[in-house]
């Protein structure tokens, strides 16, 4: 499991590759938590993510808390199948553009 | 070379304080015993009983400074071990031999 | 001897030997036992527990082998460090040492520098030792302590959230915890209207975090369902909680099952959980009902959607569900079980009555080991048995309906600073939902209740016309004078409300409300003609009375007209549906 994440402006470009489970928590909220203000806008690449599991998708909800709520904008690129699948299990396209 | 190592010798003086006297009469009177040991066990050719007496006077003798003394012990040890009763028979003349120049010596240093 | 200086027992059958050693470890501040060979030694060590030996190897009546064994046996968990007087030089005969539990050696002839480092370096170590031994204990004894508070919250746990222990013939369900206690939950209980409520839920993570948010969930699902609330309320009310309580990170998936028995079927709410299934007897899974909500506890209220999905469920139907653990279980290759070989294993046996101990049989044979990685849960409705047995429920009911206060009256006076303020019906509500025969009456005895306190406080204390709500720029008009109304009250405005109840017969009663307010009354017998002929255009207002008409047995004004009596009457032989 690796996290990347870069800033440009006030947009968040944050890349997960492997399995996000519980272990990449500490990392995760890394790749934001310093951020001197929310991102008025967030991408998370997840090509290279294999599986999630319930306490990533907790980490996602923390992360769309962290950038405003009900008014965060995040977009979930690039998932495969699998990820999509749990993704859409529990509905998350009510809150993140997944494409 | 000489029965007792000296400069040990002066160490233990120093470490046994007034018990040295002590230390010695016990040394002279455990030592006479194991010698009878030595002759009784050959009498009935006891190996073990002549091994652990040697095995004895061996570690006594060592802390004590009689370094030859010591060196004799365990070659009687090994002999009695290996049950070779010629050889015992010869060593156990050269002990008593040299634990009479010991024993001089230490009385002399009381 | 002072109990912080060490003590040292040597055993050799050398006196001289043993004097020399005695005289170095009385220099270096030890206090000294002695023994002049191995029994004497044991019997030294066991009444005066040194905490260090140094021991001969060879001595007459137990060798100092033999004396070392049963001493270190003796020590138990104690450390005692056993140091081999030698001037053996053969290797075997070390290692015999060793074997029988020796430490170390010290050689003849004694050095006093080579004795003082070795016995400080076993004091270090048995120091650390003692250290490592008090921690040990302390650890058993804090965790001997934990596992008691464990026991004792995972009581009251078991107390407060009932999960798969709600005595209804045709639920079968499996719940696996990974830890003692389980992020699953299912809960069912019967509706006061007949019907039953099935809710299987799964806190994110394992064990006592997850299952805090069981307490809550479960409290709300058996309070409401049985004062007969809806399931839209319920989970309203359930997703509110949650949303307050968890951390953002935290939600529970669940599916909420509303089964109709009379119009044989079910409302099917699913947010999170992996697809149910319908089984069709001889015709294997017909329906797969996707999760279409998020998760319990994410969204805010206002945002919150309560919508279900309804499907046929005819006798000898299986409805089945299943938490995330189950499809994600892993065998020991790693792959998962999958929901297509669920529902492979159900169309195999579609001809059986119960798929339930197949399902079963299957995840065992699967995971082939007792790991788990997830909390399982799996459950089946069976809805013959259960069609069955709620005609069974019901006669129950009946006993049990007419329990509870049966012969009283409830009133309430309320003066201007309540009626600005305070909302009278819940509490009006929270009575008559006591009475266990009017549970299934809720939501008419609460329209009741509003339509004519919202026409006591309006029309009659507030003097406001009704005419005003016919079109739209009225209607807010007539919302803005209330308010101004209700601020500038004067001291003598009241609403006197009064609930009474009476039996009318064996299974059957009348609740008589009574609703007086302060306002100045109206003509009602020219009203009444009017709604009775229905010859006004009622447009956005007016709907209130017909209403309670069309529910209650009697209505009629009092007084000046403001006055208001309606008796509800109610019959337990009737099968009230809401």
């Amino acid at each position: 499991m690796a996290i990347w994440s870069q800033v440009a402006g006030n947009e968040l470009s944050i890349k997960i590759q492997g399995r996000f489970d519980f272990s990449s928590h500490q990392q995760f909220r890394e790749s934001y938590e310093n951020l001197p203000q929310p991102p008025s806008k967030v991408i998370i690449d997840m090509e290279q993510t294999t599986y999630l599991d319930s306490s990533a998708l907790g980490m996602l909800l923390l992360l769309r808390d962290f950038s405003g709520g009900d008014q965060a904008n995040i977009s979930i690129i690039n998932s495969n199948e699998e990820v999509k699948k749990i993704l859409s299990i529990s509905n998350f396209e009510q809150l993140f553009d997944i494409q | 070379m000489a029965s007792l190592n000296t400069d040990m010798l002066a160490e233990l003086k120093d470490i046994m304080e007034d018990d040295f006297a002590i230390l010695v009469d016990t040394f002279v009177s455990d030592t006479d015993k194991r010698i009878d040991v030595f002759e009784s066990s050959m009498d009935m050719a006891d190996a073990d009983a002549l091994r652990k007496a040697a095995h004895g006077l061996k570690g006594s003798s060592s802390n004590i400074g009689a370094e030859r003394l010591s060196k004799l012990s365990a070659d009687l040890e090994v002999a009695a071990k290996e049950m070779a009763f010629h050889i015992a028979i010869d060593l156990i003349e050269d002990v008593k031999q040299e634990y009479h120049l010991v024993r001089a010596a230490l009385l002399e240093l009381k | 001897m002072s109990s912080d200086q060490v003590s040292v027992l040597i055993a050799d059958d050398n006196a001289s030997d043993r004097m020399i050693l005695r005289a170095l470890l009385a220099r270096e501040g030890y206090a000294v036992y002695e023994a002049d060979d191995g029994e004497k030694a044991l019997s030294i060590f066991s009444e005066e527990k040194p905490d260090v030996v140094l021991m001969d190897a060879l001595m007459p009546n137990m060798d100092g082998l033999e004396a070392t064994t049963r001493i270190k046996a003796l020590a138990g968990d104690r450390f005692v460090p056993v140091i081999f007087l030698t001037s053996l030089q053969e290797a075997g005969a070390l290692a015999e040492c060793i074997e029988a539990g020796g430490d170390d050696f010290l050689t003849k002839p004694y050095n006093q520098t080579i004795l003082r480092a070795k016995l400080s370096a076993f004091e270090r170590v048995r120091q650390l030792n003692v250290t490592v031994h008090e921690q040990k204990n302390k650890i058993e004894e804090f965790n001997k302590r934990l596992l008691h508070e464990q026991d004792i919250a995972k009581q009251v746990f078991d107390n407060i959230t009932p999960s798969g222990r709600h005595n209804i013939e045709g639920i079968k369900q499996l719940i696996s915890s990974m830890a003692i206690f389980n992020g699953d939950v299912v809960l069912a209980d019967y509706k006061p209207s007949g019907g039953i409520h099935v809710m299987v839920g799964d806190f994110t993570g394992h064990g006592l975090p997850a299952a805090l948010g069981a307490m809550p969930l479960s409290e709300i699902f058996y309070g409401m369902t049985r004062k007969g609330f809806s399931l839209q309320d319920i989970l309203a009310e359930i997703n509110k909680r949650l949303k307050r309580i968890l951390p953002v990170s935290n939600f529970c998936c669940a599916m909420f099952v509303d089964i109709d028995t009379v119009a044989h079927q079910v409302n099917v709410w699913n947010g999170g959980l992996p697809d149910a299934l319908i089984i069709r007897k001889g015709l294997g899974v017909i329906a797969k009902i996707k999760s279409t909500h998020l998760p319990l506890g994410i969204l805010s209220s206002d945002r919150f959607n309560a919508s279900v999905d309804t499907y046929e469920l005819r006798k000898g139907d299986l409805f089945c569900m299943f938490s995330d653990g189950v499809i994600e279980m892993e065998n020991q290759q790693g792959e998962f079980f999958g929901a297509d070989r669920i529902e492979s294993v159900c169309n195999e046996h579609k001809d059986l009555p119960s798929v339930f101990d197949k399902v079963v049989d299957e995840l065992a044979d699967f995971s082939g080991t007792d790991q788990q990685t997830d909390d399982i849960t799996f459950v089946e409705l069976r809805a013959d048995t259960l069609l069955e047995h709620i005609e069974l429920f019901q006669d129950k009911q009946q006993i049990k309906r007419l329990s509870g206060p049966r012969d009283w009256t409830l009133s309430l006076d309320l003066r201007p600073e309540s009626l600005k303020h305070f909302d009278p019906l819940p509490i009006f509500l929270h009575v008559l939902m006591e009475c266990p025969y009017l549970q299934s009456h809720r939501s008419r005895l609460y329209t009741i209740l509003s339509e004519l306190y919202s026409n006591a406080l309006e029309h009659g204390v507030l003097g406001l016309d009704s005419n005003l709500k016919k079109d739209p720029a009225g209607f807010a008009s007539y919302y803005q004078m209330r308010q101004q109304r209700l601020e500038d009250l004067d001291t003598h405005a009241y609403v006197n409300i009064s609930i009474e109840h009476r039996l009318t017969g064996d299974n059957e009663g009348d609740l008589i409300f009574r609703f007086e307010d302060s306002g100045k009354g109206f003509d009602y017998a020219s009203k009444l003609v009017a709604v009775d002929g229905k010859s006004q255009n009622l447009g956005y207002c007016g709907r209130g009375i017909p209403l309670i008409r069309s529910l209650a047995r009697t209505f009629e004004y009092l007084g000046a007209g403001n006055i208001v009596q309606v008796i509800y009457h109610w019959n337990l032989s009737q099968t009230e549906i809401e």
